[in-house]
């Protein structure tokens, strides 16, 4: 489970809008959100004790 | 009367690829975290994932409603995707045609002949606010029997003035022997690059003799290779300030340097804008307003690209409360609105004719 989610991290990291190919509000929502995802990620990750 | 439109909306300013990349890369993740382990971990360690099971569902639930809102946001702004992409791309058109010029200069076309721009008209000019007007005043001017260009001021109250220029399209299909400007050798030499082509030197002869000074401010229209040669003024402006470019039917996507607000309006099924080997780009300042021309509106040989059938779109333009036309179409009318009428030219254009 462990790397089940240092997988979906990657996963996630690699979802953020590249700059140049995806700018403005909405891509600006969507990076914020996707952060405040990889940080309730990572806490599933330390409360499981991995 | 349908239309569709992409790019002038500064809230998305995005490729489909990037923007379907990231959806992707979303469901990937969220396909990762749902992914059920092997039978023997649920074995070896249950409490665990039931604990991970609960956990991330709201994760999962997040992820879903992220992936979903990119293919809305991808679907509303890229109504028009298919047109996007659906157009063969070919970078090296302009060099093409370059290398034709120079082909063409070999053979014995004198494609560098003087041009001229006689004052035909001398009026007041109207007040011009919509698309529409646009197009109908540049019909008019194309339907006369000389090449006609027309140039409105609007006197602004900041002292100085704005013009609208107007430039028709390709009106015979000679190489440089006649002394039309608006022909075949012109089509090319505008599209090999800006201040080359006969026509587009005629128009720049009569935006001086029209009185315009580098403090004016010129919203360039035209139809065609007219559109071709507005778009090179308007990337490259000289002795004017560019403000708008509208163009009907004609190749830009070739012309590096527009900073202006643009309006392209095509025809899906009009060749010309095709030209240019590739799809416009997509920019805050450039709205491409698209729409399959049906063969009844129009007895022309090319009846999608006549400027009876892009009359069509321009009353579905002026009608329209998409985002990207509205901004462009404001940033275009905007100093309009508040400038008086002044004074309105036609002037004839012609270059000196080389073959006897």
């Amino acid at each position: 489970m462990s790397a089940q989610i240092e997988a979906a991290l990657y996963r996630l990291r690699l979802a953020k809008p590249t700059p140049g190919l995806w700018v403005g509000a909405t891509a600006a929502t969507l990076t914020s959100t996707l952060a405040s995802i990889e940080i309730e990620l990572l806490a599933l990750q330390q409360s499981l004790n991995w | 009367m349908s239309i569709e439109s992409y790019g002038g909306n500064p809230d998305i300013v995005a490729t489909r690829e990037e923007i379907q990349r990231v959806a992707l890369e979303i469901k990937l993740c969220a396909e990762t975290l749902n992914a059920w382990n092997p039978l023997e971990s649920l074995w070896s360690d249950p409490l665990h994932q039931i604990q991970y099971r609960v956990m991330s569902a709201s994760l999962l639930q997040k992820l879903e409603r992220l992936y979903s809102h990119c293919m809305i946001a991808a679907e509303n702004y890229f109504t028009t995707e298919a047109q996007i992409h659906r157009r063969f791309e070919i970078a090296f058109i302009p060099q093409l045609a370059g290398l034709t010029t120079h082909i063409g200069t070999a053979l014995g076309w004198k494609l560098d002949s003087k041009v001229n721009a006689t004052l035909s008209l001398q009026t007041t000019s109207s007040k011009t606010d919509s698309v529409t007007q646009m197009l109908d005043r540049l019909w008019r001017l194309s339907a006369k029997d000389k090449p006609t260009i027309g140039i409105d001021l609007f006197d602004n109250p900041a002292g100085n003035r704005t013009a609208v220029v107007y430039v028709p399209g390709t009106q015979t299909f000679g190489f440089g022997e006649g002394t039309n400007p608006l022909d075949m050798s012109s089509n090319i030499q505008a599209m090999s690059g800006a201040g080359k082509a006969a026509s587009e030197k005629a128009v720049l002869l009569a935006i001086a003799q029209a009185g315009i000074n580098p403090a004016d401010e010129v919203i360039l229209v035209g139809h065609s290779q007219g559109g071709m040669v507005a778009g090179n003024l308007a990337a490259y402006p000289s002795g004017f300030i560019a403000a708008g470019l509208v163009a009907f039917g004609a190749p830009l996507a070739q012309i590096k340097n527009l900073k202006v607000p643009v309006m392209a309006i095509e025809h899906v099924n009009d060749p010309v804008p095709n030209l240019s080997g590739k799809a416009n780009p997509m920019k805050k300042n450039w709205v491409s307003v698209q729409r399959i021309s049906e063969k009844p509106e129009s007895d022309a040989f090319m009846f999608s690209h006549s400027l009876k059938s892009y009359r069509n779109t321009t009353t579905a333009i002026d009608a329209s409360s998409d985002v990207g036309i509205k901004n462009i179409k404001g940033e275009i009318f905007q100093k309009l609105e508040v400038a008086k009428p002044s004074k309105s030219f036609e002037f004839v254009i012609s270059r000196e004719s080389v073959r006897p």
